[in-house]
């Protein structure tokens, strides 16, 4: 079987004050855990960026985990609740370009819970060898789940989503309820349609841009994020492509990219990596 | 010249063990110098030589190392080693002690530590830091960690010194730094106040072979066993008995070798035996489960936080199992051990073992009373230290302090806390030739950092924790494949300080611009690998660390191949990410020199008063209408001291200083600021007041639980040990009183509490005692799971039993019955020695309930720090960090940290208000580089950050006609909301920037 062989590859954010030291703790315990987890340290969950994900996923993580303080024990009051909402947005962004959102997890572990951050570890790295490797979980195969990750990347990169995510985070600061439902309900309400909307049109420019020209109705089949829910092609697109219409042919010139699309990579963003793997 | 002029800002610290260490340390830091002394060739003591510390089983030397590291590198801090205390002249303020130095005939300043002198010597010298059970050579160094670094000669073997032959090592010394012309020296030091640290004694061996010491190999001494369990022992970790190496299947721990045993001239309990056997059990267990161990002890005094937690995963867990019982005998049987003892029944039984661990107690120093004459201080009967429970920490001669077993026995936490509780009176006595005699460290000018990254890499085997997994050359020809890495190289203990300087002459010889450690966590070590780099020229924030220790190899222990996998993968990371690290400034924030003491008790007031004598302000507030706590309701104190006399000088002292206001009927609200800075709302009687302080002690006390069983409550008979204090202070009705039946434990250790709370076998002997005295005929029945009289208590226990008290010990599942119906309480408990139902029908029936914190859940909210699962405040770090709480500028002390008696209590406050007294002197915190910076140019003035932030750290400030954020770095903690929140990225955290995240996550794809 499949499974047997598969070792998922495993990205953990863990924050300095609970989950990292949590995990410090279960090596002085010398408690066991499967060998897969990679860490990155950061100081709180808070820390923890819509697009570190996305790039764990379009880089080759078969899971990611992030683990904060316990919701009310945030070194930094507030951080975790915080992570809650962007963990939801980032959910619903997977779900949205059709990576199994379980397939990230958000968690929480307390400097003296050594134990229980080992069953946390222990049991994603379970959770995901059963899913087995990205794309093929997914239905689809791992290039086209890959170029779905790309475009949700620059996605959740851009200045629209992330305005809408920063307004939702004030408005859920004067609310104060955190509960999971209503982080469910209100992020869907209020991100939902933004979501598809970008990452489709994000979707759209990068098969433009990688598989050259496509007539529209091959993007309306193949883009699922914006397109197969909306019955048509998402809005952006006929502002971009100016006139565009039923069977026109678009070219994969319309790559003019928006301001603040994408993060930010200071002349790094292409890696190597990233060339071999998408392009 | 002055008064003040002529008191000296200098401090002599005798004993350069975990005590010693951290009474320098904190004493460096409060502004004075200090001379470390120490009589053998290192620091460290005796923890040094520990495996593990009880009860988080926390790495003896990690958590060590870097405090020997800081104390070796502090220009404040003067180790004066093969030095023992000669006179001391003088008065508190201006003593001369003269110190004698035996020379190291290695040059501290040339020896490199590179052992060849070492491997060339032709004498072989008993092994003294493993305890005999390994053999090295008359040059040497005691521990790879050890400070200082350099090598010496034991000048006792030496075939040179003794017999003037030899000198082979002169020539193998490449650095030339053996000098057999070095001679003894005497120096006479200025200091204003003397801390007496020489730490414990060993058992004498006469003791020891009782229990077939010296004549049967596999009979040792729990340090012995520390060194057979330690990675770095002589057996390199693995449990192996000395007569044939043989794992031992089955093995015996003996309690109170040497301890409660007047016999043996102890009268007293040694405290921690129990616990480290507890700890010594686990660790055996967990390495080989198959093997069997018996834990022979009288009772299990595992009083301290956390300890009994301890004690009963050892039983449920690990299957280890207690026998109530002195072993009588032991004797070689064949290969084994024959064990004989008595069963809790009276049967004499035989059991055989592999090896026997005998739980040795804490004796007073071998020196104590020379040392005691020449500091001209008083000793108690059993040769420690003299002190008062009130006066914990006091000497008899004024200027002169103690902390530490030479105190009384006791752990590690303990230690620490004396330690910083003297480090404190010494800061009182000399506040005002604070920085006086202090030297400034100077660093080297920062180099400038060029646009091309050369990296060091540096692969810790740290012993075998990591290198016994991973393959550590392995890792190290990995990391020298990587772009931009100029330099990898595999080290033993990346932290000792000789590597320190290995790291700094690398840093030169390669032109290295950033560096990284793959080794344990940065939670602890990253700070001093920073101080290394800045010592070197680097900006610290150049520095990364891959945990390939906690978070690798010791969590796959059992899968090399993918450790390694994954300490090279961890290592790519941590190189991405520092092919892009920045220098960074150092900031720092002045500190408003006030304190704030929450909770009027002896642990708050005792804070309050030391915080004023070093010369800071303080407000000491109280949500009662007095001050007192707990010390209002105690009517006698075991020592004879007299509590309300005690009382009242202190609460007199408090009323009258002029550095401390009292608020009483005073209610702390909102507290908002950090460090240096902290705004707090006092609900006073008069209406709301805001103070502004920079620092907190929490010192809120507890209080006797409140039991709902026992016929507490429903007859006028069952009263708390409290109550009992109350009506003995009335001597009339106390002589009315014939019998009494204590419960021992009433709620408490698997009960209502989970907890021990420490206090209530000292109170239930007190009242006995004092019952006694009122009425020698009445009758105590003192019932108990374990007596827990711990230290010098132990006396009082055993004079209650002399006395004719009589204590009968019962099982948690089988507790007396308390019937309460009409006038008589009656009460019925199985005698476990009889093997049989006694009921009585006593005048009394006292409950030992127990401590429970009060109320602090609000408080703990509004400061952001954290509660234990029972609710007491949750220190920092429960060994080396016991009054410091996660949150800078918070401390904690007394029974808001756990149940404890009085001198303890009084203890912890000092030690609360020493570390208070830390930023409050210096004036400044150092603002640590990783808060947040907005790339103006990227900024579009939303103001999304503004309102998120929770520190209110970041604004928006126009600038040519446009908004744009600005953070605040003083306020700013660096949690990194604003970043992950920005709709333009704009805002990254220093150390943390989203290019660094973002290379170290491809870096983790790269596979």
């Amino acid at each position: 079987m499949v499974q047997d062989s598969f070792k998922p590859k495993i990205l953990g954010f863990l924050c300095n004050w609970c989950c990292y030291t949590a995990a410090d703790s279960a090596g002085v315990g010398r408690y066991q855990y499967p060998p897969n987890l990679r860490t990155i340290r950061i100081m709180c969950t808070g820390r923890l960026d819509p697009v570190f994900i996305l790039e764990g996923f379009s880089c080759g993580a078969d899971g990611i985990f992030t683990g904060g303080c316990h919701p009310g024990e945030c070194h930094y009051q507030v951080g975790n609740y915080e992570a809650i909402l962007v963990a939801e947005f980032t959910r619903m962004v997977l779900e949205t370009v059709g990576v199994r959102p379980e397939r990230f997890h958000l968690d929480w572990a307390s400097a003296a819970e050594a134990p229980r951050f080992v069953g946390l570890i222990t049991n994603f790295t379970r959770k995901i060898e059963g899913i087995g490797p990205v794309g093929q979980a997914e239905g689809e195969g791992g290039d086209e789940v890959m170029l779905k990750v790309a475009a949700a990347k620059s996605a959740v990169g851009g200045m629209r989503l992330r305005t809408s995510l920063g307004n939702l985070a004030k408005d859920f600061r004067k609310d104060n309820d955190y509960s999971l439902e209503t982080v469910r309900r209100r992020v869907a309400e209020k991100l939902g349609p933004a979501i598809k909307t970008e990452v489709g049109g994000q979707e759209i420019l990068l098969r433009l841009k990688r598989q050259g020209p496509l007539s529209t109705a091959d993007l309306t089949g193949k883009v699922g994020a914006g397109g197969q829910r909306s019955g048509g092609l998402p809005g952006q697109v006929g502002e971009e492509g100016a006139g565009c219409r039923e069977g026109r042919v678009l070219v994969s010139g319309l790559t003019r990219r928006k301001q603040g699309s994408e993060p930010p990579e200071d002349g790094r963003r292409d890696t190597d990596v990233g060339k071999k793997r998408y392009e | 010249m002055n008064q003040q002029d002529s008191v000296t800002g200098s401090v002599l610290v005798v004993g350069g063990g975990i005590a010693g260490i951290q009474a320098a340390l904190d004493l460096s830091e409060m502004g004075f110098y200090v001379y470390l002394v120490e009589k053998s060739a290192s620091i460290g003591g005796k923890m040094a030589r520990l495996d593990k510390t009880f009860p988080t089983n926390d790495c003896s030397l990690c958590i060590l190392a870097p405090k020997l590291v800081e104390a070796g590198r502090s220009p404040n801090i003067k180790i004066l080693t093969n030095a023992t205390l000669e006179s001391l002249e003088g008065q508190v303020g201006n003593f001369t002690a003269r110190v004698h130095r035996e020379p190291r005939f290695i040059n501290e300043d040339l020896c490199t530590a590179c052992g060849d002198c070492t491997m060339y010597c032709p004498v072989f010298v008993s092994d003294g830091y493993n305890e005999g059970l390994a053999i090295t050579r008359a040059p040497h160094k005691d521990y790879p960690q050890a400070v200082p670094t350099s090598f010496y000669i034991d000048a006792k073997m030496c075939l040179f010194l003794n017999h003037e032959t030899c000198q082979i090592c002169v020539p193998t010394c490449q650095a030339k730094a053996i000098d057999f012309s070095q001679k003894e020296e005497r120096l006479d030091l200025s200091v204003g106040a003397v801390i007496l640290s020489p730490g414990f004694g060993r058992i004498h061996d006469d003791v020891l072979a009782r229990y077939g010491y010296g004549r049967f190999p596999d009979v040792v001494t729990s340090l012995e066993f520390e060194r057979i369990m330690c990675a770095s022992g002589p057996s390199m970790g693995e449990v192996i008995r000395p007569s044939d190496g043989k794992h031992p299947k089955r093995i015996a721990f003996l309690q109170c070798v040497g301890s409660r045993d007047i016999n043996t001239g102890n009268g007293y309990c040694s405290s921690v035996c129990c616990m480290y056997a507890v700890k010594g059990a686990t660790i055996v267990k967990e390495h080989a489960p198959d093997t069997d161990i018996t834990i022979f002890y009288m009772d299990m005094r595992t009083q301290g936080k956390g300890f009994d937690a301890s004690r009963q995963r050892a039983r449920e867990q690990y299957g280890i199992k207690f026998v109530r019982s002195r072993v009588g005998d032991v004797f070689q049987e064949g290969e084994q051990l024959r064990l004989c003892y008595a069963d809790r029944e009276g049967n004499r039984k035989e059991e055989d073992f592999d090896m026997v661990v005998l739980s040795v107690g804490l004796e007073s120093p071998e020196d104590a009373q020379s040392l005691a004459r020449t500091a001209g201080i008083k000793l108690n009967q059993y040769d420690f230290c003299r002190t008062q429970t009130a006066l914990p920490l006091n000497t008899t001669r004024p200027g002169v302090y103690v902390a530490g077993a030479f105190q009384g026995p006791k752990d590690i936490p303990e230690s620490v806390m004396q330690a910083i509780g003297s480090a404190a009176l010494a800061g009182e006595a000399l506040h005002e030739a604070r920085g006086r005699n202090v030297v400034k460290k100077e660093y080297p000018e920062e180099m400038e950092v060029g646009q091309d990254p050369r990296i060091g890499v540096l692969v810790c085997h740290c012993g075998i924790n990591i290198g016994g997994v991973v393959n550590v050359p392995e890792v190290v020809k990995y990391a020298s494949t990587l772009d931009n890495v100029v330099f990898a190289d595999g080290s033993l203990y990346a932290c000792s300080q000789d590597t320190q300087n290995i790291i700094k002459d690398t840093i030169r010889e390669h032109n290295l611009n950033r560096v990284i450690v793959a080794a344990c966590t940065p939670r602890t070590h990253e700070p001093g690998f920073q101080e290394t780099l800045k010592d070197a020229g680097l900006n610290g924030c150049l520095f990364e660390m891959a945990n390939i220790r906690d978070h690798c190899s010791w969590v796959h222990a059992h899968e090399p191949a993918e450790a390694t996998a994954k300490a090279k993968d961890l290592v790519r990371m941590a190189v991405a990410k520092a092919r892009l690290l920045a220098p960074l400034p150092e900031q720092s924030v002045p500190v408003t020199p006030r304190a704030l003491v929450i909770g009027g008790g002896v642990a708050g007031m005792t804070a309050a008063l030391s915080i004023a004598d070093q010369g800071f302000q303080c407000f000491l507030v109280e949500k009662s209408g007095e001050l007192g706590g707990n010390l209002r309701h105690i009517r006698t104190i075991l020592t004879g001291q007299n509590p309300a006399s005690m009382l009242a000088e202190m609460e007199g002292r408090v009323r009258n200083h002029p550095r401390i206001k009292v608020y009483t009927h005073t209610v702390v609200g909102n507290v908002s600021g950090y460090i240096g800075n902290f705004k707090t709302d006092l609900q006073t009687e008069n209406g709301l007041e805001q103070v502004e302080h920079g620092v907190v002690i929490l010192a809120t006390g507890g209080r006797e639980h409140h039991v709902e069983k026992y016929g507490y409550g429903q007859s006028s008979q069952v009263v708390t040990q409290l109550e009992l204090e109350e009506i003995l202070s009335d001597v009339q009705r106390a002589r009315g009183i014939n019998e009494v039946v204590m419960i021992q434990c009433a709620g408490s250790r698997g009960d209502d509490l989970s907890y021990c709370s420490k206090i209530c076998c000292g109170g239930a002997v007190k009242n006995a005692l004092r019952l006694k005295d009122l009425n020698p005929n009445a009758r105590i029945y003192v019932l108990y799971r374990d007596v827990r009289t711990y230290g010098f208590m132990e006396d009082y226990y055993r004079q209650a039993r002399e006395k004719g008290v009589i204590f009968v010990n019962y099982e948690k599942e089988n507790p007396p019955v308390v019937s309460a119906d009409g006038e008589r309480v009656a009460v019925e408990f199985t005698d476990l020695l009889l093997n049989e139902k006694i009921s009585l029908q006593p005048d009394l029936v006292v409950l030992s309930v127990g401590v429970v914190p009060n109320d602090v859940e609000a408080l703990a909210k509004t400061l952001k720090v954290p509660l234990t699962q029972d609710n007491f405040f949750l220190e920092a770090h429960v060994k080396l960090r016991p009054v410091e709480m996660a949150v800078s500028g918070v401390y904690v002390c007394g029974l808001a940290h756990s149940p404890k008696p009085i001198d303890e209590a009084i203890s912890q406050a000092k030690a609360a208000a020493g570390k208070a007294c830390i930023p409050l002197a210096k004036g400044f915190v150092t603002v640590e580089p990783i808060v947040s910076e907005v790339n103006k140019e990227r900024c579009i003035g939303c103001g999304i950050c503004e309102s998120l932030c929770p520190y209110k750290a970041i604004r928006l400030v126009k600038a040519d006609g446009k908004k744009k954020a600005e953070t605040i770095a003083a306020s700013c903690k660096g949690c990194g909301i604003c970043a992950s929140h920005c709709p333009t990225m704009a805002i990254s955290m220093g150390g943390f920037t989203t290019e660094e995240i973002m290379a170290q996550i491809r870096a983790f794809g790269e596979c």
